[in-house]
């Protein structure tokens, strides 16, 4: 398992346009260092592998919420992405995380996701899984309508209450 | 075991704030949960990250194991402290913390039950030769609850086994009401703390509650930081509370000492804790009454006397280090004295009084230390308990110490809610309470049926 040329290109695409300082992925048996400013990448600092089942997603839109480990010997120990800013969501009803916990689109690993943008929902239909410890909460629409937002990465991390998915209501 | 670098603050108010500091002392970055109706607090401001794990209700937020340990391990955390209340003594978070490879900051699991375990601890007690006073082991039986309670003499208190704290105690006067209310203590138990069983102590009517404050590393040093009296109470919560017991002979503390002491060694205890004794105001004698296993809300008044900080201790204890003093360290200087500040209504039977603090102008002076999460503006949610502020102020002696408390009371601002400030500044004003006369009943019994409220 490893990344390919493409890959790389849109990490550091990735990285480029975002405001981070540096990164710092191991995927399978690759590891990629990247810095900006001069500063040479801290090597020794592995972040903790990702909450499986979901691979590192890239972080184009979020912010780093751990921080940065000034001790090489002994890096602290990574924290979970998290979920983007509730700025520039459409309109609609919003379906808010009922705890704290991992944001999952899909019911299983490589299953299909509960849902995508466009489609139909009912109310009582799951739009995502909010995991704590190891308890699966499905997360149901609320309302009719179409889903226009997905608010948050596969595997983020979300508080109570982050906006995680946004339906336009009508049936 | 290696020094902690990241810790979860599992709890709120002003508890959660002294952790965050201790953890900036220390050097340790902070996490705070919070509930939503805890997002604009003042341990939201301090700490290094917030996370928000649920709405205000502390079932679905402070006291949901899974979202705590769900907080902890997201944000990367090696360490978590539990504070007071809430689950500060549940041994199945401490359990569920070792699962996921988190430090709790506190004692293990198994010394949380057996500590926890108020018949258990008696029963340690028991075998440590040191007093328990008069009473039973568990009971479920009610003909047996009658022939301890007969011995023993009435009044009894039915206390139940899972309980503390001051809560899941009745008191039976007369022998003809024990069996009817045996039979609805041992129901409310089951339902308050999951387990019926109650035991029987014998009640003492004048009694001087004394606490022994303890410390103990992983490396074999375990240590008494001297006693605190706290028989200032109203309905079995702490007023006011204070260091050293003054009005129990020398003699008597030193014993209270060396019996906290055995208890810790023979809970093999890590951490902090608290042994708590019951003093007869008449015959001078004590009895061992539970043991607390966890920083107790009126640290700071051991903090002031001895220039210790127990939850750096705390922190450094989790993180293996050894105590940063010895017991021939320990000097307890002068006289300290802490009061609790509510948001309650005196005039309404002390109901908690939740709402926007408009003004906070907090008291100073050379010896006064203030802890508190409320600011100019806070709102106090209605969800939790109503306590915004302990001041503590140290002097000399005791009568240096409560004129400084007098000061700091009559000083400190606080507009927007109803608060117990003037009931403070009555209660230790009052001669009974200066000259030491008062027992754990006082308040209720002797002070407040005097005692009216007044605008100043």
């Amino acid at each position: 398992m490893s990344l390919t040329p493409e890959d790389i290109r849109a990490l550091v695409s990735a990285f480029e346009g975002s405001d981070w300082d540096e990164m710092s992925l191991q995927y399978g048996d690759t590891r990629l260092d990247l810095s900006r400013n001069g500063r040479a990448p801290q090597a020794s600092a592995t972040p903790a592998p990702a909450p499986s089942p979901a691979p590192v997603s890239a972080p184009a839109a979020t912010t780093p919420s751990a921080p940065a480990s000034i001790d090489a010997a002994t890096p602290t120990p990574a924290a979970a992405p998290t979920s983007g800013p509730a700025t520039n969501l459409p309109d609609g009803h919003r379906v808010t995380s009922p705890s704290l916990g991992l944001f999952w689109r899909s019911p299983q690993p490589g299953a299909p996701p509960f849902v995508e943008v466009g489609q139909q929902v009912g109310p009582e239909d799951t739009v995502c899984i909010v995991e704590v410890m190891k308890l699966m909460n499905h997360v149901k629409a609320g309302v009719a309508g179409t889903v226009v937002a997905i608010n948050v990465d596969n595997g983020a991390m979300v508080e109570f209450g982050a906006p995680l998915v946004v339906i336009e209501p009508g049936e | 075991m290696a020094p902690l670098r990241r810790v979860l603050v599992a709890n709120r108010g002003e508890i959660a704030v002294r952790i965050i500091r201790a953890c900036i002392d220390e050097g340790i970055e902070s996490v705070a949960v919070v509930s939503d109706a805890d997002r604009d607090s003042m341990a939201a401001e301090l700490a290094d990250r917030v996370v928000c794990i649920g709405p205000g209700p502390s079932p679905e937020s402070y006291l949901d194991i899974d979202r705590i340990l769900a907080a902890a391990t997201l944000t990367g955390c090696d360490g978590l402290h539990p504070g007071y209340g809430f689950l500060a003594e549940r041994a199945d978070l401490a359990e569920a913390c070792t699962q996921n490879g988190i430090v709790f900051i506190g004692p293990s699991a198994d010394a949380i039950r057996r500590g926890g375990d108020k018949v258990e601890a008696r029963s340690l007690a028991r075998s440590l030769d040191v007093p328990t006073g008069a009473g039973s082991d568990a009971l479920t039986d009610v003909d047996e609850a009658e022939r301890v309670a007969t011995t023993v003499g009435f009044p009894v208190l039915l206390k139940a086994a899972a309980g503390g704290g001051g809560r899941g105690m009745v008191l039976v006067e007369q022998a003809c009401d024990l069996r009817d209310r045996f039979s609805s203590a041992s129901h409310e138990a089951l339902q308050a703390f999951g387990d019926g069983r109650l035991y029987v102590e014998r009640f003492v009517s004048r009694a001087r509650h004394v606490e022994v404050q303890i410390l103990a590393d992983t490396h074999g040093n375990t240590v008494h930081l001297g006693e605190r009296d706290c028989t200032a109470q109203r309905r079995y919560q702490k007023v006011v509370e204070e260091a050293p017991a003054s009005f129990v002979p020398a003699d008597i503390r030193a014993r209270l000492h060396s019996a906290a002491l055995d208890l810790a060694r023979g809970l093999d205890y890590v951490g902090a804790a608290t042994v708590e004794f019951i003093v007869d105001a008449i015959t001078g004698d004590f009895a061992f009454l539970e043991v607390n296993t966890r920083v107790q809300v009126e640290h700071p008044v051991t903090e002031m006397l001895t220039g210790i900080d127990i939850v750096r201790e705390q922190l450094r204890i989790a993180g293996g280090l050894p105590l940063s003093f010895r017991q021939e360290d320990v000097h307890l200087d002068g006289h300290a004295v802490e009061c609790r500040l509510n948001a309650e209504d005196p005039a309404v039977d002390f109901l908690p009084s939740p709402g926007r603090v408009t003004r906070w102008i907090p008291p100073v002076g050379a010896d006064v230390r203030v802890d508190s999460h409320v600011f100019g503006g806070y709102l106090i949610p209605p969800y939790y308990d109503s306590m915004i502020a302990k001041v503590i102020t140290h002097g000399a002696d005791r009568d240096a110490t409560l004129a400084a408390m007098d000061r700091a009371l009559s000083h400190l601002v606080v507009d927007g809610v109803q608060t117990n400030r003037q009931f403070l500044l009555d209660v230790i004003a009052d001669p009974a309470f200066v000259a030491g006369e008062h027992h754990t009943r006082w308040v209720e019994q002797d002070f407040l049926p005097d005692w009216s409220p007044r605008t100043t």
